[in-house]
């Protein structure tokens, strides 16, 4: 709740006002009680009532674990929970309506809450969307198959190559590169130790040495960002032995090469230096003291050739599957990058199509608004072209932007994709509230900042929990997705399983 | 508001909390009469206490609607929170102005008091989940 709010022209800092309740209201309960003992009585009708409200901030605050906000700020926080229990009214008769929200409206967030609590998340009456607006529906058919028939998922990547190190997916649902940095430690924790407990595969984001990935065991894809953190040498470039030594870690599965994301294709970043602490020099491998530029793209990259003998460089000292990731700009120039994989001969194990709809700890505006290619565009564009030149089987499709409940996911797996990343699906499992504040230390349920307030309330065993259930809930609801278009697997969907306004081929 | 889920109360808890109930409800109930019936000893604590001699009548009231609302089907945890309240309050005059033991009347309310103030928790925390807002979080 860092945020300040307009109340007749002054502003309130909302954060410093629920500090200054916690710690002044045992002194209003003595206060009270003085009152009482000394003048009158009657005093003490007070001194109870804010009794039971110290006692009940004091659980808040100190005992229970199960949210975040109430740990962090106290009963001031009950404020949200009031606001949002009257919000439908509110917000029906005054202001926004369920599905104006962005980037991810009411509907699909809570929708996320009730997964991961694992509660009922079944919706009433009739969709909350604008049929005639939106472009994509999944294909059911008229004879749904038996729950028996449906087989469980499988995907081995590096098979294509027969390298030893091969990685099988158990589970379609990858946890998208978040670092350490613009994640807090807690929230890196909570969701390793979930992926443990889902048995699926987290990507550790540039975020350099994946120490608190480490700590929870879960499988990971180590991410290698334009400043290669954590591999790097000082002049950015790949620093061999540091990229070995971290692939020969048991828990490390795959390495990825981030060339561009979603919310900021061809961007580069400035990790300001008030932001290193020596914690993260270490794990990144940079000097303290001095800002550092991470290069819009990777200095050994400078043509698609050297690109290309970059990812066989990598995928030599690795000795693992290694995949890129990157958004799609150009058609033309992705169609080159495929031709020169081909005529060389290497490719990467996968490439992670990254939708222009994105989200990231930080970044310009205008990049998250106006560059890059939407998911549901790319995505069947990069199927269609690989296709075309003949090079489908030569490598796995990851898809992420915005997949977060299972219809967006089986609307990527006809498009295409064999398996689908999410990052800000987990975040909400995490109890994100979309307060739009990653950017800025300020984090109120303590997932993307550092202060150690804020991420008191962070319950990692809890947090973790709600990573399961809502990896549980989203398989359970594949399955019956399955089940109602009547394959047996999610290898067999197509884009014939989707309904398109215009036709896509 | 998403409502309570009265599964989430077992039916023994609701029999224990029924009879809580009623036990606070009838202590209560006389406590509340003695007070609007200008009982001796009710005239003499409150004049004892500062500033308090006409708030008797406030606090039978509120005892006696705590009684009514412990009865109820659906409101007894405020009932119960009432209970408390008022429980509290002769609590803090017993240890500021009163004393506990000083005579046997005074003795008796004591005893009395430590017994609704514990059923009065019984009752709370089986129904915690029926308050509003905070409900949910426990
Ligand atoms: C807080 C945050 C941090 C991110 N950090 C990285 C990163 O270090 N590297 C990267 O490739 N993508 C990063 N991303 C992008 C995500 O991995 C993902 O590609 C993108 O958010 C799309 O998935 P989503 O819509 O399910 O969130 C980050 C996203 C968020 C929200």
């Amino acid at each position: 709740m860092k945020k300040e709010i307009w109340i007749g022209g002054m502003t309130v800092d909302l954060d410093r006002l629920s500090k200054g309740f916690n710690v002044l209201l045992p002194f209003w309960v003595l206060f009270f009680a003085f009152l009482g003992y000394r003048f009158n009585f009657n005093f003490h009708f007070l001194t109870v009532i804010l009794f039971f409200a110290a006692v009940v901030n004091f659980y808040f605050l100190f005992i229970q674990k199960r949210h975040t906000l109430l740990s962090n700020f106290g009963l001031m926080a009950q404020f949200r929970y009031f606001f949002e229990s009257i919000g439908p009214e509110l917000r029906q008769y005054l202001f926004l309506s369920d599905v104006e929200e962005k980037p991810f409206n009411r509907i699909e967030r809570s929708e996320v809450y009730r997964k991961s609590k694992g509660v009922d998340d079944t919706f009433a009456f009739g969709s909350q969307l604008l049929f005639n607006q939106s472009e994509f529906k999944l294909r059911h058919s008229l004879f749904p198959v038996s729950r028996s028939v449906i087989q469980p998922f499988s995907l081995t990547f590096g098979e294509e190559r027969g390298i030893k190190n091969t990685y099988t997916l158990k589970r379609p649902v990858i946890i998208s590169a978040m670092s350490f940095g613009a994640l807090g430690e807690r929230a890196v924790r909570s969701l390793a130790r979930g992926a443990k407990k889902a048995g699926i595969l987290m990507n550790t984001g540039e975020g350099g040495y994946p120490k608190y990935h480490l700590l929870e065991g879960c499988h990971l894809i180590f991410q290698m960002g334009t400043a290669k953190f954590g591999v790097r040498k000082d002049d950015f470039t790949l620093d061999d032995n540091k990229l070995r030594k971290l692939a020969f870690l048991p828990q490390v599965k795959m390495i990825e090469i981030k060339v561009s994301q979603g919310a900021k294709p061809g961007k580069g970043g400035l990790l300001p230096k008030e932001k290193i602490s020596k914690e993260i020099s270490e794990l990144r491998g940079v000097p303290m003291g001095e800002d550092v530029i991470s290069p819009s793209f990777h200095v050994e990259c400078t043509n698609l050739n050297k690109l290309v003998h970059f990812i066989k460089r990598v995928q030599s000292i690795s000795e693992l599957p290694v995949g890129i990731k990157l958004c799609i700009g150009r058609e033309d120039e992705f169609r080159e990058l495929i031709l020169e994989l081909k005529k060389e001969d290497i490719f990467p194990d996968y490439i992670t199509i990254d939708g222009a709809e994105g989200g990231t700890g930080a970044a310009p505006k205008t990049f998250m608004d106006d560059v890059g290619v939407p998911i549901f565009v790319a995505l069947p564009m990069v199927n269609r072209i690989l296709n075309e030149e003949g090079v489908r089987n030569k490598l796995k499709l990851m898809a992420a932007g915005k997949l977060i409940n299972s219809g967006r996911q089986f609307m990527a797996f006809c498009m295409g994709a064999d398996a689908i990343y999410t990052a800000r699906g987990f975040m909400m499992a995490l109890g994100c509230i979309q307060a739009l504040q990653c950017n800025r230390n300020t984090c109120p349920v303590g997932i993307t900042t550092h202060d150690e307030h804020l991420q008191r309330g962070l319950d990692i065993e809890l947090k973790s929990e709600r990573v399961l259930s809502y990896m549980k809930s989203l398989e359970h609801e594949h399955v019956e997705l399955l089940q109602a278009l009547a394959k047996k697997s999610i290898s067999e969907l197509s884009i014939l399983d989707l309904y398109t306004e215009k036709g896509l081929s | 508001m998403k409502n309570v889920n009265f599964k989430d109360i077992s039916s023994k808890e609701v029999v224990v909390s029924w009879i809580c109930q009623i036990i606070i409800a009838v202590v209560l109930a006389k406590a509340s009469l003695s007070k609007f019936m200008d009982d001796e000893m009710t005239i003499l604590v409150f004049k004892t206490l500062k500033g308090m001699e006409s708030t008797r009548f406030v606090i039978a009231t509120i005892e006696a609607l705590a009684a009514f609302l412990l009865l109820t089907k659906t409101l007894p945890h405020y009932g119960a929170l009432l209970g408390l309240g008022t429980m509290m309050g002769a609590f803090i005059a017993h240890s500021t102005v009163l004393g506990f033991t000083s005579n046997k009347e005074l003795m008796m309310m004591s005893i009395l008091m430590l017994f609704v103030t514990a059923l009065s928790f019984v009752v709370i925390w089986i129904n915690r989940k029926r308050f509003p807002f905070i409900g949910q979080t426990f």
